[in-house]
C-alpha cells in the first residue's frame, strides 16, 4: 500500500533528526542489553553456584533449630526421610548433616565459626565440596579429628594445612566441649563469608562429640532442576513435622539481595526505554507539527481519519525500529566480547564477595531474554506511535489549509 | 424531449458564514444564492477579505455554513458529518489549491495515482488514467519526479492532473495561479479551459488575476460577503 511507501520515504525527509532519532534507539537498545547481560551474569548464572556449592535446593531443620541454633533440635525420623527423598526421582542428592556453633582457636586468635558434620560422600554429591578445594584433601584418614576450611578462615586465623585448631562449643548437655582438629583441606567458594565461617568434620564424630547419637538437625537437598523446588517442597513437608525451606527462604540475605538487584536493574531499564520512547514521541510531534498543510492538504483532498492516522503510526514505527536492528546486533556483540573477557569488579570492594558474588561478572543472555526485548521494543514503539498519530488527527483541514 | 435539463451541480440558498473564533463575529458571507451548473468555467472574484476562501470551503465541504443550504454534486452537505465530508470531498471534488498540492515523497505519477489509490480503483486504471491526465498536463515526461525537483508551474499542473483523476463533478480552485509568473499562469489557464471543453469539466476559481478573470466565462464579484455582481460572457 502506498501509505507505507509515504511513511517509509517521510522517515527519511529529515535525515539529520531520523539520524539522531536513531542513535538514540540504538544507544538505549544496547544498554538495555548490556544491563540485563550484566545482571543476568552476575547471577541468575550465579545462582545456580550458590544452591550447587552452598545452600541446595532445600534445606530441613527442627522448627526450633533456627531459634538458637541448639543442636539437640533434631529432625525425627531422618533416616526414612532420606531414604525416601533418594529414591524421588527429582532429587539428585540429599546431605544429611549435624550442625552446631562453635569457637576456632589457633595460638593467636579465635573465631566464631559453624561446625558442620557431614557424611564426606553425602556432602560432595550434594555441594561438591571436594571441587571447590584449593589445598589438602578431602577427609583422608588421619588419626586426628580431620577438617575441611575456607581459606578465608585459614587466613583470619594465620593456619595452613596440617595446623590443628581447637574447636569449642556445647554438647547436648550444656557442657562446653574443647576438640583438637587437623586441617587436612582448604576450600574456596565465590563466598567469602561462608569460607570463613563453614567448617567442615566428620558427621559420626561431631555427633559423638555432641552426645547426639545418630541424629542431624539439617538436611540439604540438591534435585536435578529447580523449578521442583516448591513441588518437592510441598512433598517433604507432607512427609515430616520439621521446617522445610527453599534455598530463597534458607538465605534470605542472599534472595534479598537479588531481588532489590533485579528491581534496581527494572527501573534504570524503563527509565532508559522513557527516554528513548519520550524521543521518538517527542520527534514525531515535531514533524506533525511541520506537516500541518500537507496533512490539511491531505484531509481535504479526501484522506480518511482513519489513513491519516495509520500513516504517522507507520513513520513512527519505521522511524524507531529503523535503529532496532542495529541495537539489537551491537548490544549482542557487546555481551559476547564481554562474556568473553570477563569485567573485573574487585575494585567495588568486599561487599559483593560478601554476599556470594563472584568479583568476575562474565554478562550473558539466554536468547529467550533477546526475544522478550524484542517483543518489548515493539510494544512500546507501538504506544509511542499512538501519540503523534492522535496528534494529526486533532487537526482541521480548513484552518490548515488557510495556511497554504 | 431529447435532452436532460442542465441540473446544477452547485446550488446555495442564503449562505451565511459568521466567524466567532476571535470574540469579535466577523460576517464573512452575508446570504449568497449561487446556482453553478455542469460545464461552467467560473471565476469568483472580489477584494481581499470579501469571502471567496469562505465561500469555496463551504461549497467544498470543507467548513460549515453558519445558515443557509448548500446542495453539491446532488447532495445536502450542511449538516453532513465531518467523515461524511472526508467521503464526499473524495469522491465529488477535485481540489486545486494555491501551493502545498502535493506530497513531497511521492513523484508526480505517484501523487496523482494516490487520490484513486484511496477510492480504491483498480491498479490497471490508476496506471492509465495518471498517464493519460499526466500527458493532457503536458508533464508526461516529468512523471518520475518529485514536487521539490519540478518548477511551480510544474506542480500546479500536477495538481490540475490530480484534481481530475478521482473523476469529480467539478474542480475548485482557490488562487491557483497566485504563486505562479505570467507565463505559467496562462500555460495553466490553457490546460483548465482545454479540460473543461474537452472534458465538459466544471471549474470553479477564485483569482486577483486581471487576466485569469479575463479567461473566464463567468464573473462573480462578491463584496463583504454578498454577490455584488454576476457577469457571463
Ligand atoms: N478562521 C477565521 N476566524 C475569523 N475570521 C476569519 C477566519 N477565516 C476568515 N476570516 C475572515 O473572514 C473574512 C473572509 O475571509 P476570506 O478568507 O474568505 O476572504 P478572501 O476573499 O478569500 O480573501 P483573500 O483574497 O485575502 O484570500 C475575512 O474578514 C477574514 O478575516
Ligand atoms: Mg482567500
Amino acid at each position: 500500500m502506498m501509505l507505507i511507501q509515504i511513511a517509509w520515504r517521510n522517515v527519511w525527509r529529515n535525515k539529520g533528526r531520523s539520524f539522531v532519532v536513531m542513535m538514540a534507539m540504538i544507544v538505549g537498545i544496547v544498554s538495555t542489553i548490556f544491563l540485563m547481560a550484566f545482571s543476568w551474569g552476575m547471577y541468575e548464572y550465579r545462582i545456580d553456584e550458590a544452591i550447587q556449592k552452598e545452600s541446595s535446593h532445600l534445606q530441613v531443620h527442627h522448627e526450633k533449630f533456627k531459634e538458637a541454633f541448639e543442636p539437640k533440635y533434631t529432625i525425627a525420623d531422618h533416616q526414612q526421610l532420606a531414604s525416601k527423598l533418594r529414591s524421588d526421582k527429582r532429587v539428585e542428592s540429599v546431605s544429611e548433616r549435624v550442625v552446631t556453633m562453635g569457637m576456632a582457636q589457633s595460638s593467636r586468635s579465635s573465631l566464631g565459626v559453624r561446625i558442620i558434620g557431614v557424611d564426606p560422600a553425602q556432602e560432595d554429591a550434594t555441594t561438591h565440596l571436594s571441587e571447590s578445594l584449593t589445598q589438602g584433601e578431602y577427609f583422608t584418614g588421619t588419626k586426628a579429628v580431620p577438617v575441611v576450611v575456607g581459606e578465608k578462615f585459614a587466613e583470619k586465623l594465620k593456619l595452613g594445612l596440617k595446623k590443628k585448631p581447637v574447636l569449642q562449643f556445647q554438647n547436648i548437655h550444656g557442657e562446653i566441649v574443647p576438640v583438637k582438629v587437623k586441617i587436612v583441606g582448604l576450600y574456596k567458594t565465590n563466598n567469602s563469608l561462608f569460607d570463613q565461617m563453614n567448617l567442615f568434620i566428620p558427621r559420626d564424630k561431631l555427633q559423638e562429640l555432641l552426645g547426639l547419637g545418630n541424629e542431624v538437625n539439617e538436611m540439604a537437598i540438591l534435585l536435578h532442576d529447580s523449578k521442583d523446588v516448591e513441588a518437592v517442597k510441598a512433598d517433604v513437608e507432607g512427609e515430616t513435622t520439621a521446617l522445610v525451606e527453599t534455598w530463597k527462604e534458607a538465605t534470605p540475605e542472599l534472595a534479598l539481595a537479588i531481588d532489590s538487584f533485579d528491581k534496581s536493574m527494572a527501573v534504570l531499564v524503563a527509565i532508559i526505554f522513557l527516554a528513548v520512547a519520550f524521543g521518538i514521541i517527542n520527534t514525531m510531534l515535531m514533524a506533525v507539527l511541520e506537516r500541518v498543510r500537507e496533512i490539511g492538504m491531505l484531509m481535504a483532498v479526501g484522506m480518511n481519519k482513519a489513513r491519516v492516522f495509520t500513516m504517522f503510526m507507520l513513520e513512527t514505527i519505521f522511524l524507531s525500529l529503523a535503529g532496532a536492528p542495529i541495537g539489537i546486533g551491537l548490544g549482542w556483540a557487546l555481551v559476547a566480547w564481554t562474556n568473553k573477557v570477563g569485567i573485573n569488579l574487585s575494585m567495588y570492594g568486599e561487599g559483593l564477595s560478601q554476599m556470594g558474588f563472584s568479583n568476575m561478572v562474565y554478562p550473558s543472555l539466554p536468547t529467550e531474554q533477546y526475544v522478550i526485548l524484542t517483543i518489548e521494543i515493539l510494544v512500546i514503539v507501538l504506544i509511542s506511535s499512538l501519540v503523534p498519530a492522535r496528534r494529526s488527527l486533532k487537526l482541521n483541514p480548513a484552518t490548515a489549509i488557510r495556511k497554504i | 424531449m431529447t435532452q436532460t435539463a442542465i441540473r446544477p451541480v452547485i446550488e446555495t440558498r442564503n449562505l451565511s458564514k459568521t466567524y466567532d473564533s476571535t470574540g469579535v463575529p466577523v460576517h464573512a458571507l452575508n446570504g449568497v444564492d449561487l446556482v453553478i451548473e455542469e460545464g461552467e468555467f467560473t471565476a469568483i472574484v472580489g477584494p481581499s477579505g470579501s469571502g471567496k476562501t469562505t465561500l469555496l470551503n463551504i461549497i467544498g465541504g470543507l467548513d460549515n455554513a453558519s445558515s443557509g443550504s448548500a446542495h453539491v454534486a446532488d447532495q445536502e452537505i450542511t449538516g453532513m458529518k465531518e467523515s461524511q465530508l472526508i467521503d464526499f470531498r473524495l469522491h465529488n471534488i477535485g481540489f486545486v489549491f494555491q501551493a502545498y498540492n502535493l506530497i513531497p515523497v511521492l513523484t508526480a505519477k505517484e501523487n496523482v495515482e494516490f487520490i484513486m489509490l484511496m477510492q480504491k480503483r483498480s491498479k490497471s486504471e490508476r496506471e492509465e488514467r495518471s498517464s493519460a491526465l499526466l500527458s493532457a498536463v503536458g508533464l508526461q515526461d516529468q512523471a518520475n519526479k518529485r514536487p521539490l525537483q519540478m518548477s511551480g508551474g510544474q506542480q500546479q499542473r500536477v495538481a490540475v492532473a490530480r484534481a481530475l483523476a478521482s473523476r469529480p463533478r467539478f474542480v475548485l480552485a482557490d488562487e491557483p495561479t497566485a504563486n505562479l509568473d505570467s507565463h505559467s499562469t496562462s500555460n495553466l489557464l490553457d490546460i483548465m479551459a482545454r479540460l473543461n471543453k474537452e472534458e465538459n469539466m466544471t471549474f470553479v476559481f477564485s483569482t486577483h488575476d486581471q487576466r485569469v478573470i479575463d479567461r473566464a466565462r463567468r464573473v462573480i464579484t462578491l463584496e463583504d460577503g454578498r454577490i455584488v455582481s454576476d457577469e457571463r460572457k
